[in-house]
């Protein structure tokens, strides 16, 4: 098992080293001229640019550039921030509760929710339960988190000012509160997804001929439905979960945008639009790193669930 | 003769005669009736509309709905209506070209994959690998990033995040087919590869693709609509659903319509896409097809039969 | 004697893709205690589903059904849920075609045997583990502590049929049902899994319905055969007299094509044709676009079924009529 995980932790490292070289590529492509931008407009002198440059290493060659950014990663502060004048690390970190804590809530919101919308529809498949909820998964799959996260701030927060409109709390208890929305409106699209999944893997296991021989022996459905059939369709809902999870820490940037959460999704895309190359490529190079660190994991809970795939094979 | 006369096709939609279940449920024509009002209007904006896309009016600032202007107007006076139509434009142009990137690329690449494996396999496998370790829409943020935010960029930024799941599809159908006789036929009669990938196995594995496509159209829409959001694919003025929403979102509290408006626009396409595409789905996987009563097909199959009767005599 | 199962006239239709099947047309069958009768026809005749309208295994929103089907006295098809939730597994169990897919991959072995035991008999989860070892050592799977907590994926398709029996088995029904149990088996396997099989009966003085498509098995261990065609029971008789004696030409035609070691002919004989599809009720003798000896007779109506013996009885006219039977 533990020898699994290290070598899919040898593996990973170089995908990583072709995405962060990917990252790096694509940021530099850029025909903005990060100098400019740090100026705001401002005129100044071949020297003052020749400083700034070279301050932020913008003078070297590409290759040299890059290898200074990953010197920056090894040294553990992922470079200065053109704009912010501070080391990455510090910026996101700062940041970093309130997007954990605004993920994780939703997370647990979704799968809460979905799993048993799922098991429900799928039992009851084609009967009025099961259409209603079918059209509501459906409506929220279709709609888009900010649209959910607008439509929730509108109702809950101006109207009827059970939560706050905008910003988040100073600690933890505080933002159970107020991360409450963004949460729900991170969440429902993830709901409808799982809740859709499930039920389609559901229905196939229940008419698969182990449920068959279940019902024979005489176990009451409610029992073959999760003492038999939920485990056996995890596996397909955990992938699907998991490729959400990375769906999520893109929908938290639009709905912290939204509810002006200041979070990191918030500073990537300020990073972007300013061409604060060193946060655009550190932050956009952690997500995958946290991206694919779920989808080891998730590789591990798969062996946990089904005793047919052996790890160390 | 021709090697397709020899080596029966199944066709896209099996004729309907055999096959119980039909395609064209109640939501499904709903949802295309919906579609198909939604591309007339857009499609003939300049001939229903008295406004134009940017025709200011500074008369009649973020006014509400009213008869001269049904949806109201924005803040420098321009039909929101209008706009929406507009915007439904670039909106559906840009998500159909979206889709159209992934087929290009994806589909080929997932034939060459399946049908040849080895090294090709891996290679592009491979690629797949490191487009799919960036969650969802990061890739596409990335790209925006280093070559501009404008609409062009971000079709193409989607039609690459699209890519590696299609490939991935198109490759997997391939392999099932790939070991099915008539293939084996083919080759031995000589035809060529590439007429076997595109025209044979390309040809049995459409319905799955299509079901696929029409997913992906639907998400297109949304991931644009989030890339506009978030200020990194259509800039004003032009008239585009997600970038009027942003607009709107500013003034939310003075004019909530501004906003809605195109939000409703993307909620009402993407659930008829997603409807569509589920009715197809179910319509080609007989698990879920949900059947018709005994009496209704018994009474069908009765008026069938006094019809013949009628025509005998 | 007294019949433990009794089906009459049973008729299920079931809605597929392709329309309406009518799929048994009129079944009728008895089944007295400790009997061991087989169910023979082709494949796609009905046997497997006459067996799980027993079990009212049948989609309640894609089929239903019409006649009875009684189990010592009290009618199954109406029953509520509940009383046939107790019923089976408890008194009438039943192991499927393809052990590989029937049991539940995710379980251990012993789980799985032990779970049908608690649900009966309301016992502690240690009680039930010792009755699933016990039932391991019955069907002959020792060391059962080693092999309770494997899954299924890690034994053979012969050791997971025995575990199938011996989830069957382990509240010791009355009626076994066994819908073709060697058919996805090796040959030696077979023969292991049939003696497993009538041991068993013995052991725990229980009916077996052995449901199977191959008569070479029905003469090697039933007491008696049921042959099915098109959904319907076309003959009943003892084993030894439907071999002797067989008045359905179908019989005759599935007996004749038995491989036999040092046949006198080198060709099987087969039979023309396939099953017909049962889209609609047919009027008349379903085999008889298959039968040499049909007539108008055979065509125009449905052939009674008519007693050609004590514990013989047989539906078709032409045989009936010609009761020399020296065709």
């Amino acid at each position: 098992m533990s020898k699994y995980i290290f070598k899919r932790i040898l593996s990973l490292i170089p995908i990583v080293i072709i995405v962060s070289v990917l990252i790096f590529a694509m940021v530099r492509i850029t025909p903005s001229d990060p100098v400019a931008v740090m100026m705001k407009g401002k005129k100044i002198t071949p020297e003052t640019r020749a400083s700034i440059e070279a301050q932020f290493d913008l003078d070297k060659s590409y290759p040299e550039q890059y290898i200074c950014w990953i010197r920056n990663i090894f040294k553990g502060d992922f470079g200065t921030s053109f704009h912010y004048k501070q080391p990455v690390l510090s910026l996101v970190s700062s940041r970093l509760p309130n997007t954990l804590q605004l993920v994780m809530m939703a997370s647990l919101l979704a799968l809460l929710i979905a799993l048993p919308l799922g098991i429900v529809c799928a039992v009851n498949m084609n009967r009025m339960a099961d259409r209603v909820l079918s059209l509501l998964t459906l409506i929220f799959v279709s709609a888009p988190t900010f649209l959910v996260g607008i439509l929730l701030m509108l109702g809950f927060a101006v109207k009827l000012g059970w939560f706050p409109v905008y910003g988040a709390g100073h600690n933890f208890v505080e933002n159970l509160h107020a991360l409450f929305l963004p949460a729900v409106a991170l969440a429902l699209n993830m709901v409808a997804l799982i809740a859709r999944i499930t039920r389609s893997n559901m229905i196939e296991q229940l008419n698969a001929p182990y449920a068959q021989t279940a019902i024979a022996k005489g176990v009451p459905l409610r029992k073959v439905v999760m003492g038999h059939c939920f485990k056996n369709a995890l596996i397909p809902v955990i992938t699907v979960t998991s490729i959400q999870f990375g769906g999520m820490i893109v929908g938290a940037v639009l709905v912290e945008n939204v509810f002006a959460l200041g979070g990191v999704g918030a500073l990537l895309i300020d990073a972007i639009k300013q061409a604060d190359y060193p946060v655009t490529q550190s932050i956009t190079l952690m997500m995958v790193v946290v991206f694919l660190t779920i989808n080891l994991i998730v590789d591990v809970l798969y062996a946990a669930i089904d005793p047919r795939i052996r790890l160390d094979a | 003769m021709k090697a397709s006369d020899l080596f029966g096709h199944r066709p896209m939609f099996r004729s309907k005669k055999r096959k119980e279940g039909v395609l064209f449920t109640v939501p499904v024509i709903l949802s295309m009736i919906v579609l198909g009002a939604l591309i007339f209007c857009c499609v003939f904006a300049p001939f229903i509309s008295p406004y134009t896309e940017s025709g200011q009016d500074r008369t009649a600032i973020m006014q509400g709905p009213s008869m001269r202007h049904l949806l109201g107007t924005d803040r420098v006076g321009r039909d929101t209506l209008t706009r929406v139509f507009y915007g439904g434009r670039t909106t559906l142009i840009s998500a159909l070209g979206v889709v159209l990137i992934s087929i290009i690329i994806g589909v080929p690449f997932g034939l060459i994959s399946g049908y040849y494996g080895g090294w090709a396999d891996t290679i592009i496998g491979r690629i797949c690998d490191i487009l799919l370790s960036f969650p969802s829409l990061l890739l596409a943020f990335i790209f925006v990033a280093g070559f501009g935010r404008s609409q062009l960029n971000a079709i193409i930024a989607l039609g690459i995040v699209y890519v590696p799941m299609l490939t991935r599809l198109v490759r997997s159908l391939t392999l099932v087919e790939k070991n099915k006789t008539y293939v084996e036929a083919l080759q031995s009669c000589g035809v060529s590869d590439f007429s076997i990938m595109f025209r044979h196995i390309l040809r049995n594995s459409v319905s799955t693709i299509t079901v696929q496509l029409t997913l992906d159209l639907g998400y297109a829409v949304l991931d644009l609509a989030a890339l506009s959001f978030l200020g990194l694919g259509v800039q004003p003025p032009t008239a585009d659903w997600g970038a009027m929403l942003e607009e709107g979102f500013t003034l939310i509290l003075m004019q909530p319509m501004l906003s809605l408006a195109p939000g409703l626009a993307i909620v009402l396409t993407v659930i008829a896409v997603n409807i569509f595409s589920d009715g197809l789905h179910q319509y080609l996987e007989p698990i879920q097809r949900k059947m018709p009563s005994f009496k209704s097909v018994e009474a069908r199959l009765e008026r069938e039969r006094s019809a013949q009767n009628e025509c005998n005599a | 004697m007294s019949a433990m199962l009794e089906i009459r006239d049973l008729k299920v239709d079931l809605m597929t893709q392709r329309g309406i099947v009518y799929a048994l047309q009129g079944v009728n069958l008895a089944l007295a205690k400790g009997e061991l009768p087989g169910l023979a026809g082709g494949s796609g005749c009905g046997q497997a589903l006459t067996a799980k309208a027993i079990m009212r295994l049948l989609p309640r929103d894609r089929s239903r059904f019409s006649g009875s089907i009684r189990f010592e006295g009290t009618e199954l098809l109406d029953a509520k849920e509940k009383y046939i939730n107790k019923l089976r597994g408890d008194r009438i169990s039943m192991i499927f075609q393809d052990p590989m897919v029937s049991l539940n991959p995710l379980m251990t072995i012993g789980d799985q045997i032990g779970e049908i035991y608690r649900i009966h008999n309301h016992v502690s989860k240690a009680e039930a583990r010792k009755r699933a070892a016990e039932m391991l050592e019955l069907v002959g799977i020792p060391p059962a502590d080693k092999r309770m907590k494997q899954y299924p994926f890690e034994l053979s398709g012969g050791l997971q049929q025995r575990v199938m029996i011996a989830i069957a088995c382990a509240c010791k029904p009355e009626l076994l049902i066994a819908d073709e149990p060697t058919t996805a088996l090796d040959v030696t396997i077979q023969a292991q899994i049939l003696d497993l099989l009538k041991t068993l009966r013995k052991e725990l003085n229980m009916s077996i319905l052995l449901i199977t498509h191959n008569f070479g098995i029905v003469a090697e261990v039933c007491d008696r055969v049921s042959v099915m065609y098109a959904g319907r029971v076309i003959e009943t008789a003892d084993t030894r007299d439907i071999f002797r004696n067989a008045k359905h030409p179908y019989s005759r035609a599935l007996i004749a094509s038995i491989p036999r070691a040092g046949g006198e002919s080198e060709y099987l004989p087969t039979i023309p044709g396939a099953p017909p599809r049962l889209f609609e009720r047919i009027n008349g003798c379903a085999y008889a676009p298959r039968c040499p000896y049909a007539c108008d007779v055979c065509r125009s109506s449905v052939p009674e079924t008519n007693a050609v013996s004590e514990n013989h009885t047989a539906a078709c006219p032409v045989m009936m009529n010609d009761m020399a039977g020296n065709i």
